[in-house]
């Protein structure tokens, strides 16, 4: 018995540290072009846009009702080591198939590189031409984009507690009929 | 599915090819590519730029209502906390209000834009009608309806469109976006995806804790004024299809999912001490 204690005392600890470096979670982006948020909430700014299939490293998930996000780290790609919040329900424990497009894309060569392609033939604009051409009202559209500047965290914090809404609704009042 | 999606193209581009006036196997390839291109889903800068374009035809059609800063601030503060609760909780929802006193009104874009009448704002009664409006937009762009409606519409017209990247032809990009102007503001969407929206939109909004049976009382003072003003300039929710169905379908969605309870409107007190609901308070403007 005397032996076992000592054992036991030596064991337990190198038993949780282990299991602390080993339980760094991986989750992976079960959507195209999710956004990963600097904060929890969608009003919160963006720090980088995945795709269907990023690995992202969980630091610690947030089991309290009313906040539902994770937060993560890019684990690799041109956005690696960025941190920010995700929502747990645009993650997924096994990393999603890759979808018909995929395959069928590279028979005919369609790869990446010419995917960038179209990536940067958008970039040039043709929605905005369109709409300067047709004389349509782009400002006031671009004007929509500034609304998050016009708003911030202490703004829609301050809404929903004024209204008892959102995360401020009553506990007892959650229904989620779904 | 893969082999069967991979049969359908290139019997379409067998088909295709000998109509199309390339001369040598290089363009052949291109033209594949193309083609293949636009059976490909949207990208995320495409969804961004049809958005912008089309945006802009549907606030340059009716006119920016902003002469009332607190109150556009205060539906976008509703959009993003039902927004919060959605499918999508990373989009980034924001309204712009359109000038159209006359039109009660709503559209969605792909990427989470939304654009509301004044005329429809101005029928709203409390916070929880305003926020089943907004869950059913919201529903829209979360659900993917306008994004999977415009890469239908791309899909018929996919050597145009290929066409259009292969030559930068601003000409043909017109017509697509015509085109999908056509799809998010005038044609009435599929019932299936209208009654999805009704009722994920609902569910949005009572999650975000607002009355469930907001949107299905909107609905049925639309109808009503409708049936009392048939044939005057009112306009209300033409692009929407069969409202009664509609409002037998979230009656039903309501039933099924929720259990009854007590729901007290968003009071607010005024500087001057007076309580009153939220949303009344914000569009008083517009009823003066």
């Amino acid at each position: 018995m005397r032996k076992r204690i000592p054992l036991a005392v030596v064991c337990l600890p190198l038993l949780f540290i282990s299991g602390g470096g080993i339980a760094a979670t991986m989750v992976y982006v079960s959507e195209d072009y999710v956004e990963l948020r600097a904060d929890k909430g969608g009003w919160s700014d963006p720090v980088a846009t995945l795709n269907k299939g990023a690995a992202l490293e969980v630091f610690a998930g947030d089991d309290e009702e009313e906040t539902s996000y994770y937060r993560v780290r890019v684990a690799s790609g041109d956005q690696q080591g960025v941190e920010g919040y995700i929502d747990k329900s645009l993650v997924t424990l096994r990393q999603p198939e890759e979808g018909d497009w995929g395959q069928l894309a590279g028979y005919f060569g369609d790869t990446e590189a010419s995917a960038e392609g179209d990536v940067a033939a958008a970039k040039g604009g043709f929605g905005e031409q369109y709409a300067q051409n047709c004389g349509y009202d782009l400002a006031a559209v671009f004007k929509m984009d500034e609304t998050r500047k016009e708003i911030g965290r202490e703004d829609i914090h301050a809404f929903m507690r004024e209204g008892g809404v959102g995360i401020y609704q009553p506990r007892g009042r959650r229904g989620g009929g779904r | 599915m893969r082999r069967l999606t991979l049969v359908f193209c290139l019997t379409l581009f067998t088909i295709v090819l000998p109509s199309c006036e390339f001369e040598d196997v290089e363009r052949a390839g291109y033209a594949a590519q193309a083609l293949v291109r636009g059976f490909r889903p949207l990208t995320h800068d495409e969804v961004y730029q049809m958005s912008l374009g089309v945006g802009a035809r549907i606030a340059g059609s009716r006119g920016v209502y902003d002469r009332d800063p607190a109150l556009t601030k205060y539906v976008n503060m509703v959009a993003m906390t039902v927004g919060h609760y959605s499918d999508r909780p990373d989009f980034y929802y924001r309204v712009l209000l359109l000038d159209a006193p006359n039109e009660v009104n709503a559209f969605t874009t792909a990427d989470g834009r939304i654009f509301m009448t004044t005329g429809l704002l101005m029928m709203i009664e409390n916070e929880s009608e305003l926020a089943g409006i907004l869950g059913h937009e919201i529903a829209h762009a979360a659900r993917g309806h306008v994004k999977k409606a415009v890469e239908n519409e791309r899909r018929k017209i996919a050597l145009i469109t290929a066409a259009s990247i292969m030559l930068e032809d601003y000409g043909v990009f017109a017509e697509i976006a015509d085109s999908c102007f056509d799809i998010i503001a005038l044609r009435p969407r599929s019932r299936r995806q209208e009654s999805e929206a009704d009722r994920y939109g609902t569910y949005y909004a009572e999650a975000a804790g607002y009355d469930p049976h907001g949107l299905m009382e909107f609905l049925k003072r639309v109808r009503d004024k409708q049936v009392n003003t048939s044939g005057s300039s009112f306009k209300a929710l033409d692009t929407h299809p069969d409202i009664n169905r509609r409002i037998t379908d979230l009656e039903e969605t309501i039933a099924t999912n929720f259990r009854p309870r007590t729901w007290h409107p968003v009071m607010i007190t005024t500087s001057s001490g007076r309580r009153v609901e939220r949303s009344r308070y914000y569009t008083a403007g517009l009823r003066r």
